[in-house]
């Protein structure tokens, strides 16, 4: 492996993140295997089949970028000198807002979630401008979602306070 | 039901009927099909909690109307802007944009809607007249024909649709994996399910595809903050409708370049994953190949612009055909298409057209239907159609993810399925930032299920010897297609690589 300053912009292709599937795939068809090894054969044949062809091709690609390595036209490079920054992303905050939305729609219902999730995703993307005009939309965007989605589809999304109080308006 | 002539008319009357569901999916496609990045996939997708309400025939007509006019929608900003709204209208801005630079800007809309729409229309009328011969190619497909007829799609996905073949392999059969995930059919043993009930009946499709191309989408999205830079804002403002009629006769002068490059696109549809991105390049590179002026394209040359757009919209008649007559999804919107299907207990393959000739043929005749209507819809109004990627992501994202949750919810009403279309969703992301195909691993957790089923049924049939995978004639050649799929392009790259270092 070529020694590289990780200070030194470099050409060369970094092949740290293109292995971060293959690695999963790995781990993932391992467990698979392991999940079904005293299971009867007819659990087996997808595990067996598709697996063995699968661990075959990420050998293949590790060889391919192992090759690549030695040769130098590819570097492997892992750096965290970004991480704060990444973590300070808004893309980072738009991912954990929705993480957010997913933990908390089951407590306080759909409605409230969504206009909440609606408002902090636009603000965050927005840099925190017009947050009033913004807060107006992200309510009107989750009551136009809670009369399609509930009341005109009628599909059993958490319910909270702001649906028990509609349901009794409407 | 007999097909015939008179099935097919009533059929048509019958479709044209449903005008009320098709030009607003075709007003909708248009706007979606126009925003980069935004496929008429991700808005099926979006809007599946309102196709599981339709009826079948109405869900599948809206589905294939917004489908077709997406494909035509994405033109607008390749050529107004230099964006292509889809992969698809990626060869579109090689002519198109330098004549819109040139202040012909609405002479390459009028080229690129009609050749569009002569492609779509012509396309699909040979798919319609000639699905009860296709129709019959599924009989002759048995077990083991189907295993390597599924081992081949995700093969040329990898060799064709990915830039790298290793990793579309990759993509491919790890989605093939995901899809083995849940109790096996005999036995009922756990597989694969880390635990949770809610995976014992399979991976669930509609989190898959909401996360791997939705989700992950809106989370790309967002790294750009905005669609269009200033001077392509500038652009999309200033564009005027002067020269319509123009591009309408000039086009109808080319009938001929028309016709044979939406063939090409109707032959590359026909291949499961092959695509419009592909359908259009190699089309327009082999309308510069035989043209007596090839030193013309890429400066505004007006085959240059017709090539890629009637290919593209030749695809989409094509794309369907796996899935109608072998019940294998030919791209990310049939496999979709395929879900909303089994959804609604509607057989795909063979089954199709005996049980439900009229949804089978239907959805072609959809497809010609939505086209001949675009002709009349989509002149006066695609001019503000651009302006909708001046929305910014702001606002975009957002609806993006909330929308495709609640979509991922609906079918089976479990909180699991948003979890698992946001953990898809991070996959679909990594996969994308790193180059791999997501609609592999898409397609592959389609097939997982149905691999092992025709696996299991091919072994049992042969007492479990595994040498029945090659006791078909037609299946090995299919073998041998698949092993030349694989080899090829890897020789090509060698051969290429030799001549580049002589």
């Amino acid at each position: 492996m070529t020694e590289q300053d990780p200070s030194t912009p470099s050409s060369k292709k970094n092949i740290a993140g293109e292995l971060i599937i293959p690695v999963g795939a790995l781990a993932f068809t391992i467990y698979y295997i392991f999940t079904v090894i005293e299971s009867p054969w007819t659990a087996q044949v997808n595990a067996f089949m598709v697996g063995s062809i699968l661990l075959a091709v990420i050998g293949i690609f590790l060889i391919s970028r192992i090759v690549m390595l030695v040769q130098g036209s590819a570097q492997f490079h892992v750096t965290f000198d970004r991480l704060p920054d990444a973590i300070k992303s808004r893309q980072s905050g738009f991912i954990g807002l929705t993480i957010l939305y997913l933990i908390v729609i089951e407590s306080i219902g759909f409605t409230l979630t969504t206009a909440l999730f609606f408002w902090g995703s636009m603000l965050l993307l927005d840099y925190g401008k017009a947050p009033l005009a913004k807060l107006a939309l992200a309510v009107f965007m989750a009551l136009v979602a809670y009369g399609i989605f509930i009341l005109g589809f009628e599909t059993r999304l958490p319910k909270g306070a702001i649906e028990t109080f509609l349901a009794g308006a409407f | 039901m007999d097909v015939n002539l008179a099935f097919f008319i009533d059929l048509f009357f019958h479709i044209m009927g449903m005008w009320w569901v098709i030009v607003p999916s075709i007003l909708l496609g248009l706007i979606v099909g126009a925003i980069p990045g935004f496929s008429a996939a991700n808005t099926i997708i979006i809007l599946l909690p309102f196709t599981f309400m339709m009826e079948v025939e109405v869900g599948l007509v809206f589905m294939i109307a917004l489908y077709c006019s997406s494909r035509l929608g994405a033109g607008i900003p390749a050529i107004l802007v230099n964006i292509p709204g889809t992969a698809g209208a990626a060869a579109t801005p090689l002519d198109g944009y330098p004549m819109a630079k040139k202040g012909l800007g609405q002479r390459a809309l009028s080229i690129s809607f009609v050749s569009s729409i002569i492609g779509g229309v012509l396309t699909t009328a040979i798919a319609l007249v000639t699905m009860p011969w296709l129709a019959r190619v599924g009989f002759y497909m048995h077990s083991v024909e189907m295993i390597v007829v599924m081992l081949f799609g995700i093969s040329l996905i990898a060799s064709v649709a990915a830039k790298d073949m290793i990793k579309g392999l990759i993509a491919g059969f790890f989605g093939l994996m995901i899809g083995s995930i849940g109790a096996d059919h005999v036995y009922a043993t756990p597989r694969g399910t880390m635990g949770f009930l809610e995976l014992y009946d399979g991976v669930p499709l509609i989190p898959a595809l909401v996360g791997l191309f939705a989700i992950s989408e809106a989370f790309l999205v967002i790294e750009s903050g905005s669609l269009l830079s200033k001077s392509n804002v500038q652009n999309v403002d200033n564009a005027s409708w002067k020269e319509t009629i123009k591009g309408v006769r000039i086009t109808l002068k080319r009938w001929y370049h028309v016709t044979w490059t939406s063939m090409i696109g109707l032959i590359i549809g026909v291949i499961p994953g092959a695509g419009a991105a592909i359908a259009s390049f190699v089309a327009y590179q082999q309308s510069r190949t035989f043209s007596k002026t090839p030193d013309a394209y890429g400066t505004g040359h007006y085959e240059g612009l017709i090539a890629p757009e009637a290919a593209n919209n030749g695809v989409t008649a094509g794309t369907l055909i796996p899935l109608m007559v072998l019940g294998i999804p030919g791209g990310a919107t049939a496999a979709i298409m395929m879900v909303v299907m089994q959804y609604q207990g509607v057989p795909t393959g063979p089954r199709l057209f005996v049980e439900r000739p009229e949804l089978g043929y239907g959805v072609f005749m959809a497809m010609l239907v939505t086209y001949l209507l675009m002709a009349f819809t989509i002149l006066p109004m695609s001019r503000y159609m651009s302006r909708v990627t001046m929305v910014s992501t702001t606002y975009m994202s957002p609806i993006i993810i909330a929308f495709t949750l609640v979509g991922s919810f609906v079918p089976r009403e479990y909180m699991f399925d948003m979890y698992l279309a946001f953990a898809f969703g991070i996959v679909g992301y990594i996969a994308r930032k790193t180059g791999y195909h997501v609609a592999a691993i898409l397609i592959g957790v389609i097939l997982g299920p149905l691999l092992e089923q025709y696996m299991l049924r091919a072994l049992k049939m042969s007492d479990g010897d595994p040498m029945v995978l090659f006791s078909s004639s037609l299946g090995n050649i299919l073998w041998a297609a698949l092993v030349i799929t694989l080899i090829l392009p890897a020789f090509f790259k060698r051969r290429r690589h030799s001549k580049t270092v002589e």
